[in-house]
């Protein structure tokens, strides 16, 4: 070990400095791997949170959900997953089961103007596309493939915030449920 | 992990403490600090971290607990998602709870023990004892302080008191100990009175108590006491081989009572603390068997101005 009187000053008063900022700069790395756990762990894209309930996903988007009105017994409330994303625009995704217990619907919104991140979403591909009437604002109807289950998709803007909702179900009940959809009460 | 406002909190604190520890650790093998001075105080600012830095962030800045604050490098409330098999969150957090208010115990029990035992009326120390104590204060400049000599065969040897400061020795330990080792105990228990270390300890106790649920703190708080014993040892001015010998026939002396028959699995939960202390007292000898003091750090206040920010600046940025 060095002695001190043999320490050159300079030298030390260097490493009083550098130590603690490396020391800091270091953690702050660390730190925001560790972050990385949790999606890592689930599998999922970073940045992309869960949610435990709406309630949770509105503080947590400082914003109130768009929701269906009309929402048809057979399915299963609430949301069986409630996944989100914060950034611009922030978004939220749910997803609800019917009552079997097999995945039939997901509704994500955007809290603001933009499309709905992908991450949000499963791949699907686009069978075909047409333009549908989803009350006063024009939407986009599409068929798509997801998870091998050919599915209807459709796409909307309301207040300001894009909107989607992919479900299994019947070309009528989706419709209905978009026409329906306002702000939580 | 949970949403609940003091499980938030006290999951803050341990993570801030942890944060903290290890910084100061970094800091300690950086700096090269080998002074116990120099390391009860870095591990002293990184138990505040909890103690005052958490609660600060935690209740003037609630912002940083929202999902889109900018500085925020790691949010616990995301690894509330993680699940290590059937314990959830709050159940790692209970577990956690226990484990801190388990290291706690083990130490106050202890404690509140020693002082509900009924040592005897003391008595006038014998004369020899008087006067190494007055050589002893002497030598380091000092008057003796007030001196409780318990006719007991327990050898005990310590110092109390916050503002009427003494020293309490039994016979026990007088018998124990030969007049080279006896000195060099007296110094030694003189140097905690010098450093105010009764009142260290009693400000440990407390913060411990308000951290019950943390088992960092109770872990740091530990260090910090070893470091207070590893710095009394250093200003003992005596012989260090001496002070090796009495620290280590105290210990014997405190192993050899009777074991403890209040519970069936008593003894056998109390070895593994038991074999910490005599860790504790091993590592005490191997210093003092060392010819001399290690250096204090150079630009001590500075550089622990600086630990304290980084630490503070960990602290933040961990939501």
């Amino acid at each position: 070990m060095t002695s001190p009187a043999t320490r050159d000053p300079r030298a030390e008063g260097l490493r009083s400095v550098l130590a603690p900022l490396a020391v800091t700069l270091l953690g702050a790395a660390l730190l925001a791997a560790l972050d990385g756990l949790p999606a890592l762990v689930a599998g999922e894209p970073r940045g992309l949170r869960r949610a435990a309930n709406l309630e949770e996903a509105e503080r947590a988007l400082h914003a109130r959900l768009v929701l269906p009105a009309y929402f048809p017994a057979s399915l299963r409330w609430p949301p069986h997953r409630i996944r989100y994303l914060v950034g611009q625009p922030s978004a939220v995704a749910l997803a609800v089961d019917a009552q079997d217990g097999s995945p039939h619907l997901l509704l994500a919104e955007t809290t603001g103007p933009g499309a709905v991140p992908t991450e949000l979403l499963p791949d699907a591909p686009v069978l075909s596309r047409s333009p549908v009437a989803v009350g006063p604002a024009q939407g986009m109807l599409s068929r798509v493939v997801d998870d091998g289950v050919v599915t209807l998709e459709v796409e909307w803007q309301l207040g300001g915030r894009s909107l989607l909702l992919r479900s299994r179900g019947s070309l009528d009940e989706l419709l209905r449920m978009a026409r329906s959809a306002r702000e939580a009460p | 992990m949970p949403s609940g406002t003091w499980a938030s909190l006290a999951a803050q604190s341990t993570a801030h403490a942890l944060i903290a520890a290890l910084a100061a650790e970094a800091l300690i093998a950086l700096w090269r600090a080998r002074s116990p001075e120099d390391r009860l105080r870095l591990r002293l600012l990184a138990l505040l971290i909890p103690l005052v830095v958490t609660p600060a962030l935690y209740f003037l800045l609630p912002e940083r607990r929202e999902e889109d604050f900018r500085f925020s490098f790691l949010a616990l409330r995301h690894f509330g998602a993680l699940r290590a098999g059937p314990l959830g969150p709050r159940a790692a957090l209970l577990l956690s709870g226990a484990l801190s208010a388990a290291l706690l115990a083990v130490d106050l029990v202890p404690l509140a023990r020693g002082r509900g035992r009924d040592f005897g009326r003391a008595a006038l120390g014998p004369p020899e004892l008087l006067a190494a104590l007055a050589e002893v204060a002497a030598a380091r400049g000092l008057h003796a302080p007030a001196l409780r000599f318990v006719p007991s065969r327990a050898a005990a040897l310590y110092c109390a008191g916050v503002r009427r400061r003494e020293l309490v020795v039994s016979e026990g330990a007088l018998l124990l100990l030969d007049p080279a080792e006896l000195r060099a105990a007296l110094g030694h228990e003189l140097a905690h009175l010098e450093a105010h270390d009764p009142a260290l300890s009693w400000a440990l106790v407390l913060l411990r108590g308000l951290l019950f649920f943390n088992p960092v703190a109770q872990v740091l708080a530990r260090a910090v006491s070893r470091d207070a014993e590893w710095r009394a040892d250093e200003r003992a001015g005596a012989d260090r081989l001496a002070l090796a010998s009495a620290v280590l026939k105290l210990h014997r002396a405190g192993l050899s009572k009777a074991p403890l028959r209040s519970f069936p699995l008593a003894r056998r939960i109390a070895e593994p603390f038991r074999r910490a202390r005599s860790h504790d007292v091993a590592a005490r000898c191997r210093r003092l068997l060392e010819p001399s003091s290690p250096p204090v750090m150079p630009f001590r206040a500075a550089r622990l101005a600086l630990a304290a920010a980084a630490c503070a600046a960990l602290a933040f940025i961990v939501t």
